[in-house]
């Protein structure tokens, strides 16, 4: 399953790098401010090429969430049935992130969540979410 | 007012777990039906737009189609690719070039063959490029649909049952067509007992999965008097497209863009809701008929759930909907499934399954995981 999950891996960049510290960041556009997941080279909003990563509180809720039981990949084929949720973070943008530690049955829209980090091995550490307790 | 384009040529493969053949060589027979269908020879086509997922004009993979049909000049073609919205939308393209006189005869064409032997449905349609979406786990566009009808269920208290009423509804008008891949009746608690694929959404609330090939020849409504078939006018075009990569960008999850893409047409057309004999709209999921029956206003926004319950989709009900079986139940062509339906219905030519009276059509595409891009047709009975 771990090498499987290196397959999907995008680039490493300061989300990934905050995660080896337990640190959740997104993206803020230099010029205007607005806040945007994930990061990506120019602002939609006001087309500005600066941005600076900025730290989060971690905190969200679920805007939907699905319950995943279709065999697709061997990453997630043992993780099955899985939760993959929409999370409205309290700094504005909407995250999918797969949610650990979490019954499927517990999970609603509206919860509260909160960031979790999947701990692969000392150089890959993937920000995850969990319903606060 | 007087349409300007009508559809004169339907061409459709043998669909579903046929192998041995690829995307361009359905497409081309798609065309060469088409062709026959209308009574055209091959010579007389002077436009090609094609919508073949993942394939290029000149190349991707070979030879291009417009060179494997041994068309030697063109007036007009392109790829084209706005996912299901673009089967009307090469339909509408095509209607605006023979208008201004770039051309005037188009073959509009979808084909794919996503299916291979010994590989299940689900397998044809996965992610698995690098993304942050895919390491969270989203490995198929049925996540964004179940993300979609979960917000749905949340906001407006949507039932599983009622998207069930929808596939039940649907598959019964596949029971009434020879070539619908699924032909067996449906009930609510066979769908509710069909297996989970990604919560909410069953399997029988996904779509089939097909290889093979559709294409429409499009001319001017005078030309397509003088053909072989009864013509289908194209009295009125709309489109809207929100644009959102995933369902993380996507600001309005309960919806898709139909509302302002069917206004356009209608308005286009000069006819309301209820002036439309029959339906044809995108099912790649039930909670995309649902979402679009709202959208498009025949009920208000929320209102989808017990709209649908009564049966009033299926044979016999007052709102005719999928009538050969949709992408639920007869085959997976994008939006060529429901084009091609309307265009048999608005033809008279629909068999055990005809609706009475089909002289107006609405057709819709929806394309995007969760929907982003989206068009509607309104194809009328030609008169003399």
């Amino acid at each position: 399953m771990i090498d499987a999950l290196r397959e999907l891996l995008p680039p490493d960049d300061e989300v990934f790098a905050a995660a080896r510290e337990g640190r959740s960041v997104i993206q803020a556009c230099r010029a205007c401010g607005t806040r945007r997941f994930p990061a990506r080279l120019r602002c939609a909003r006001c087309g500005s090429d600066e941005a600076q990563w900025v730290a989060t509180s971690g905190r969200g809720t679920v805007h939907s969430y699905a319950v995943v039981h279709q065999k697709l990949h061997p990453a997630f084929d043992p993780r099955i049935p899985y939760v993959v949720a929409l999370v409205d973070l309290e700094e504005g943008p909407r995250m999918m992130a797969l949610m650990i530690d979490t019954d499927p049955a517990a999970v609603a829209v509206g919860a509260p969540v909160e960031m979790a980090y999947e701990r692969i091995d000392d150089d890959l550490v993937i920000p995850r979410v969990r319903l606060c307790r | 007012m007087r349409a300007s384009a009508a559809i004169a040529g339907l061409g459709l493969t043998a669909m579903g777990k046929v192998y041995g053949r690829d995307q361009t060589d359905f497409a081309a027979e798609a065309v060469l039906l088409a062709l026959e269908d209308a009574g055209l020879r091959k010579d007389q086509l002077d436009g090609l737009l094609v919508n073949l997922p993942g394939w290029a004009m000149g190349g991707g993979g070979g030879v291009g189609l417009q060179r494997y049909l041994g068309l030697e000049e063109l007036a007009l073609a392109t790829n084209m690719n706005a996912g299901g919205a673009t089967a009307g939308i090469m339909v509408q393209y095509a209607a605006l070039a023979i208008r201004e006189g770039l051309c005037r005869r188009v073959a509009c064409v979808f084909a794919d063959a996503p299916l291979r032997p010994h590989m299940s449905s689900a397998q044809a349609y996965r992610f698995t490029e690098r993304t942050w979406q895919a390491l969270q786990g989203r490995l198929s566009p049925t996540l964004d649909y179940a993300l979609a009808a979960r917000r749905h269920m949340a906001l407006y208290g949507t039932t599983s049952e009622q998207l069930g009423a929808i596939a039940v509804a649907t598959r019964a008008w596949a029971c009434l067509d020879p070539r619908a891949q699924m032909r067996t009746p449906l009930t609510i608690a066979e769908h509710q007992a069909s297996r989970w694929v990604i919560e909410p959404l069953h399997l029988l609330d996904c779509t089939l999965v097909s290889n093979g090939g559709v294409a429409v020849i499009v001319t001017s409504a005078d030309e397509a008097r003088a053909l072989r078939q009864p013509p289908v006018d194209v009295v009125g075009m709309g489109q809207a497209h929100v644009g959102h990569r995933t369902a993380a960008d996507d600001e309005s999850l309960d919806r898709t863009p139909a509302a302002r893409s069917g206004e356009t047409a209608l308005r286009m057309a000069g006819v309301g809701l209820g002036d439309l004999d029959v339906l044809e709209l995108y099912d790649a999921f039930t909670w995309v008929v649902l979402a679009q029956l709202e959208d498009y206003g025949f009920c208000a926004k929320g209102e989808g759930g017990p709209f649908v319950a009564d049966g009033k989709l299926g044979p016999g009900g007052s709102l005719p909907t999928n009538t050969g079986g949709g992408q639920l139940s007869s085959f997976y062509m994008w939006g060529m499934t429901p084009l091609s339906e309307a265009v048999i219905q608005v033809r008279g030519q629909g068999g055990d399954r005809q609706v009475r009276h089909a002289e107006l059509a609405l057709v819709s595409g929806s394309g995007g995981d969760p929907p982003a891009f989206h068009s509607t047709l309104i194809l009328a009975r030609g008169r003399a």
